[in-house]
């Protein structure tokens, strides 16, 4: 049985049919072709599908696609302003938060969640923010680091 | 909508248009102005030289990543698509009596099954160094996980439901789960070439150990053990194969190595090599885990099959059963010294688990026997490495190929012996490391080494916490019951491939409009090697950064200059892209010489202008001069050191170069747990002229959180050949609350005389001292040594005698094995 | 592949209704944190997903007039960790949840999920066994209310019926003058989820002299299921925290839980920790309640 429902994705608005055990990430890769969400664990632990349901941070992985029906989703696609990088992505860029880049769009939305929440944490807010997405590659510090200049600026 | 539907045209990231990649360059350019411009590093002005190596300069393969629009292979879709999946081994060791997929074939969607009897014999096995491993196991399989069908189907729930009706029926054979097991007389021969299940024996014996340790007036004797580790890049191996309009079969794959797949596809579907073009996509972290075949071969053979796109991707549990793993080791180490505290032997007897097929094992014993006692002098020196088949999961490589684990037991014996003879963990290093001149164990001469300029940049921080602790102890500062320590380690680790010769090449090439691509077979899987390569291009030609592109890791438009592993590329592709910069630049003078009637010789390049008899060309315009020719110009450069060990006698060349390096760790360990928080951390790095400092850092950074993660936590557990916890739930990676609240990282002022503009290398080197710097820091904090990693908290706390485990308690472990999907 | 059906309920009563004819196929889901794991583990294969996601009146977080703290079964862990009626009455749980995960598994998660879950390791039931929770439930046959304490029955087993869905967790008036703490171990600072041993300490103390005069605790990850100590808890009664009583307890410990053993740690090791961590918490708790502020 399928079920039909609406998303509304960095304020487009997507009609469509899906399966009611279809994941929120699924549907944004498959159907929607928005790939920036990765997609990795499936079990909620290593935060590379982290995208924004309300405003507030969620593992697309665990969430189902119907049970997010009406509601606003952002993702990584939606940062940019007119074309020209977020400060958070710039930030990201200069600093080095970057490497392979897997994660990094998990780490973007929970640094977007946590900004518009809380402009100028400290850094062990920032970093008890982040505790819940793993970077191989970085061992973290660089994303502290952009992350914190976004704060201070 | 997906947008990328047509077929894929190998661009790494979203660039739909022409148009769209100008403004990325445009972007790009604008980004360097603005570095350059902001003169961000400490030794940097607009006026200085060299004008690109030094510079912290962001990378451009990051615009895309911060915008989501990088091309990971399974990102990727085409119209058409079908998605494969495998049936896996559920036996650690059986003969598979019968396969039966008669379910699979009538299940939905289902458009192929590949099972071995397909592939002809000769075509069946694949490797990196031994052409051992079966694409699809027949007739018998080694390790839980390993694949025996691949099916695919219209999705991938299709798949694996498909792939869940196969039923295989196992006969089961005799065990071997450790290495002491196989190579007992008369066990069972898991690999029929391989007697005694050994995949490879080292010995290596220099002076006279015997007589040193009769004459030594110190010895330490220890057996040092450590857990299988997994790589937990966070992109599971993926790829997409399909045969274009012109019958080439094509395959995007996230991979360390796009030639040597193209080379194993030609094996394996007898396709001409021309016929063939792997292309290597934006990689998810690689940490020498993409270097085997995983689903390159089976993905393509099913596009051949079905004449249909087939993309796979590994779900995170078949990235932990069934691809290798950083090995198991069991060693003995014994070292001698003087009561001043000068080392005089070394001896270690390793024996490795090598898992059911061979995969890099070969490589890590190598490396691992030119390494021990590295970076120290040993006059004495003796080494038996041996690595025996089991039915586990391959090992293979990860970062440092087992040099990490070595420097573990190493690092803790010459800590040991300092305390042993009341002096500095800074200055028995002091005493015994390399400097200039030094001979290694191989008989080769050192130049260029750094490690005494990273043991004095450390040294003060370690005297200052010392004594700071010190007062901190002594007044109680301290919560009760728990204590700091401090521990140092050092790092000597070879450039390059160990002993062999491994050529890096590359080509330059320019357009009309002004743009240069340097073509480079050694891909970038993350680690920011093709910016590197950007501004070793753009100082050796001495043109604006911005006017460069790297392309690598296509096995059609690069030649095959090895794989991007051991710490290789800045320097041998760096190497290459120097030497292919001058042969450009030739051509590129005379080209502008013929055009303006003038000699060669009185045409050069010069900060971004073509200088012509005394008058400045911006570099576009002398481009568009030559228009015509600009296709015939083609740089080429090779590096290739000459690098030779002779096996027998291990005496030769090792590396054309080592990088080296110091790390202090000041940690805190709870006395009533056992558990340790690492707090502070301090690295001082000799890696030669860095060329990024940023993207360094970030090697360096990341090196010291895994190695992190491994001394502390990080182990796969096997129960009767399960690993019993295949997901990061069970699985313990280092997280951002686990990082040291100080991380520093310096890099000494040294310059490499073979090096691109005096680089080394340095990405895996990090990881090397930590553990064994770990170690040293809970012995002075507590007084104990822990001899296996990880260092868990109940170890500690039990070698603290403060608690006592029962003996039954390996008896218990939770829940079942687990079968794998 | 199987079709499954899917119900979006708006009220318990539809919820309860739904889930009678539903039977054995119907799978409550709310957060879908824990179904979701298993769902894509593909240990659990739902035939229908009745989703009581949206039911509002089941995530009320409200004080009733005799001071009873009623969170309902659909309140997020980050709507506990930020709730004020929560820091107001029971600043246990805010210490609890802000141990839970991270934020984007808490934004998801509901206390009424992982006491269903009866995860032995789950961080609510072990500071819900210490503060003598109450969970009302609603069935076929109307409310029923279950004392957390015969809550967690085995591995993942509670007394929940099959056919009931649990609808609020009532938390009884917390006497002035008490102190609470929560106290977890783990082998990493990051979130990890198999690896702790959590202990949760309620006490008041008579103002006069210190003594302990209720005490209510709870222990995770040391047993297949959240365990409570009735035994531990009135030894504490009477007494004052000294090395005597704290030496009683580790006694206790040993002698009253099973801890498994599993790939990290023996069972020896995860006793000892619990011992130690109970006391921990025990005299944090305990200081909490002399300075006669629960506040951290």
């Amino acid at each position: 049985m399928s079920v039909d429902i609406s998303l509304r994705v960095n304020g487009a608005e997507h009609r469509l049919a899906v399966e009611p055990t279809e994941t929120l990430v699924n549907v944004l890769r498959n159907r929607l072709g928005m790939t920036g969400t990765h997609k990795d664990c499936t079990m909620g632990i290593c935060g590379a599908c982290t995208i924004l349901l309300n405003g507030q941070p969620v593992s697309s992985c665990l969430l189902l696609a119907c049970q997010a029906d009406g509601e606003a989703i952002r993702t990584i696609e939606g940062l940019e302003r007119d074309g020209a990088l977020s400060l958070l992505q710039e930030a990201f860029l200069r600093y080095g938060a970057v490497q392979c880049g897997f994660c990094t769009p998990g780490f973007l939305m929970i640094a977007v969640a946590l900004l518009e929440k809380n402009p100028k944490p400290d850094r062990n807010e920032i970093i008890d923010a982040l505790k819940g997405n793993l970077c191989r590659c970085t061992g973290y510090t660089k994303i502290v680091d952009a992350i914190e200049f976004v704060a201070n600026n | 909508m997906a947008s990328d539907k047509k077929q894929p045209d190998g661009q790494k990231f979203a660039l739909e248009s022409a148009k769209q990649q100008a403004l990325w360059q445009r972007e790009f350019q604008q980004i360097v102005a603005d570095v350059q411009g902001q003169a961000l590093g400490p030794n940097w002005t607009a006026n200085s030289s060299p004008r690109n190596i030094g510079l912290p300069l962001p990378r451009n393969d990051v615009l895309y990543k911060v915008r989501g629009t990088a091309r990971y292979a399974a990102n990727i879709s085409m119209d058409g698509m079908l998605y494969g999946r495998f049936v896996r081994s559920q036996e650690p060791h059986a003969r598979i009596l019968n396969i039966d997929v008669s379910a699979a074939t009538q299940a939905p969607g289902v458009h192929a099954i590949l099972t071995a009897d397909e592939i002809p014999q000769d075509r069946l096995l694949v490797g990196t160094h031994d052409n051992d491993t079966p694409i699809l196991a027949k007739d018998r399989v080694r390790y839980v996980g390993e694949p025996i069908v691949a099916i695919v189907a219209e999705s991938v729930e299709q798949a694996q439901q498909a792939c869940d009706l196969v039923e295989v029926e196992y006969e089961s054979l005799p065990v071997i789960f450790t290495p002491e097991e196989a190579i007992i007389v008369g066990a069972y021969q898991i690999d029929a070439e391989a007697e005694g299940n050994i995949i490879t024996e080292h010995r290596h014996d220099v002076g006279d150990v015997d007589a040193a340790f009769a004459a030594a007036d110190i010895v330490l004797e220890n057996t040092f053990t450590t857990e299988p580790i997994d790589h937990c890049f966070l992109e599971a191996q993926a790829g997409l194969a399909f045969v274009d309009s012109g019958g080439t079969l094509n395959l995007l794959v996230s991979t360390q190595y796009p030639h040597f797949h193209h080379e194993q596809l030609a094996r394996v579907t007898g396709l001409p090599m021309e016929k063939i073009r792997v292309i290597q996509t934006v990689v998810g972290g690689a940490f020498g885990g993409k270097i085997d075949d995983t689903i390159e071969c089976a993905s393509c053979l099913l596009a051949l099959k079905t004449s249909r796109p087939v993309s796979m991707t590994l779900t995170r549990e078949e990235v932990f059963i069934a691809t290798t793993k950083r090995h198991r080791l069991k060693f003995r180490q014994k070292l001698a010294a003087t009561k001043e505290g000068h080392l005089t032997a070394l001896e270690l007897d390793i024996l490795c688990d090598g898992g059911a097929y061979r995969s890099y094992s070969r490589v890590v014993a190598g490396r691992c026997v030119v390494h021990a006692g590295m970076p120290y002098r040993f006059p004495n020196l003796r080494v038996h490495f041996m690595t025996a088949f089991t039915n586990h999961v391959p090992s293979g490589s990860m970062r440092s190929f087992g040099v990490v684990k070595m420097a573990f037991a190493l690092e803790s014996h010459l800590t040991e012996l300092a305390a042993k003879i009341g002096i500095s963990p800074i200055e028995i290093r002091k005493r015994n490391g390399f400097v200039d001149g030094d001979v290694i164990s191989t008989g080769q001469v050192l130049q260029d080494v750094g490690l005494l300029k990273t043991l004095a940049e450390i040294e003060p921080i370690y005297e200052r916490r010392k004594r700071e602790l010190a007062g901190v102890h002594g007044q109680g500062q301290m919560n009760p019951g728990r204590k700091r320590g401090l521990g140092v380690a050092c790092l000597g680790y070879g450039i390059g491939y160990s002993g062999i010769r491994n050529p890096s090449t590359a080509r330059l090439a320019v357009s009309a409009d002004g743009f240069v691509t340097a073509f480079c077979g050694t891909p970038d899987i993350g680690t920011g090697s093709d910016m590197a390569l950007t501004q070793i291009a753009a100082e050796a030609l001495d043109i604006d950064l911005g006017r460069l592109r790297v392309v690598s890791g296509d096995s059609t438009k690069t030649d095959d200059s090895g794989p991007t592993s051991a710490s290789r590329t800045t320097y041998f592709s760096g190497n290459a892209v120097c030497l292919a910069s001058e042969d450009f630049k030739r051509q590129f003078c005379t080209a502008v010489a013929e055009k303006t009637g003038c000699l060669p010789a009185q045409v050069r390049i010069d900060n971004d202008r073509v200088i012509v008899q005394n008058e400045p060309l911006a570099f576009e315009q002398a481009c568009r001069l030559i228009a015509d020719d600009v296709d015939a110009i083609v740089g080429y450069g090779k590096f290739d050191p000459d690098i030779e060990i002779d096996i027998s006698t291990y005496q030769g060349n090792a590396y054309p170069t080592y990088t080296y390096g110091t790390h202090l760790v000041e940690i805190e360990v709870d006395e009533e747990l056992g558990s340790v928080d690492v707090v502070r951390y301090w690295a001082a790095h000799d890696g030669g002229v860095i060329v990024n400092p940023i993207g360094a850092e970030g090697q360096v950074e990341g090196g010291i959180v895994q190695g992190l993660g491994m001394a502390l936590w990080e182990k796969i557990v096997r129960q009767e050949g399960f690993i019993v916890n295949p997901h990061y739930r069970d699985y313990l990676l280092p997280g951002a609350m686990d990082i040291p609240g100080e991380l520093s990282v310096w890099f000494v002022e040294t310059y490499d005389r073979t090096g691109p503009f005096g680089a080394k290398g340095l990405a895996e080197a990090s990881i090397i001292p930590t553990p064994g710097a770990i170690a040293g820091a809970i012995s002075n904090a507590v007084g104990v040594w822990p001899r296996g990693i990880p260092m868990e908290s109940e170890k500690i706390l039990e070698l603290m005698g403060h608690y006592s485990a029962d003996a039954a308690k390996s008896a218990t472990v939770k829940g079942q094995p687990r079968e794998p999907r | 592949m199987t079709a499954c059906l899917y119900t979006r309920l708006d009220t318990v009563d539809d919820a309860v209704q739904c889930l009678a004819s539903a039977g054995e196929d119907g799978h409550v889901i709310a957060g879908g944190v824990a179904l979701g794991i298993l769902m894509n583990e593909r240990l659990v294969k739902p035939v229908h997903l009745l989703d009581i996601s949206r039911i509002d009146a089941l995530k009320r977080i409200e004080v009733t007039a005799e001071g009873v703290l009623s969170i309902g079964a659909l309140a997020t862990h980050q709507e506990v960790l930020t709730s004020a009626a929560v820091a107001a009455t029971c600043p246990l749980l805010i210490e609890m949840s802000s141990e839970i995960a991270c934020e984007r598994i808490r934004n998801r998660g509901t206390i009424g999920g992982s006491i269903c879950l009866g995860d032995p390791q789950g961080d609510p039931p072990v500071a819900l066994l210490a503060l003598d929770a109450v969970v009302r439930a609603a069935g076929p046959q109307g409310l029923r209310d279950i004392p957390i304490r015969t809550f967690f029955q085995d591995v993942y087993t509670t007394a929940l019926q099959s056919d009931e869905i649990l609808q609020e967790i009532r938390i009884p008036r917390i006497p002035d003058g008490g102190g609470m703490a929560y106290h977890k171990f783990s082998a990493r600072r990051a979130m990890d989820y198999a690896t702790t041993v959590s202990a949760a300490v309620q006490l008041a103390c008579d103002p006069d002299d210190g003594r302990i005069i209720n005490a209510g605790l709870g222990l995770g990850g040391v047993g297949v299921t959240p365990v409570w100590s009735k035994a531990i808890a009135d030894g504490l009664l009477n007494a004052t925290p000294c090395p005597e009583i704290f030496a009683w307890m580790r006694k206790m410990v040993h002698e009253e839980l099973s801890p498994i053993g599993d790939h990290l740690y023996s069972a020896d090791y995860k006793s000892h920790v619990a011992a130690v961590i109970l006391r921990r918490a025990t005299e944090r708790a305990y200081n909490r309640a002399v300075a006669g502020s629960d506040r951290r």
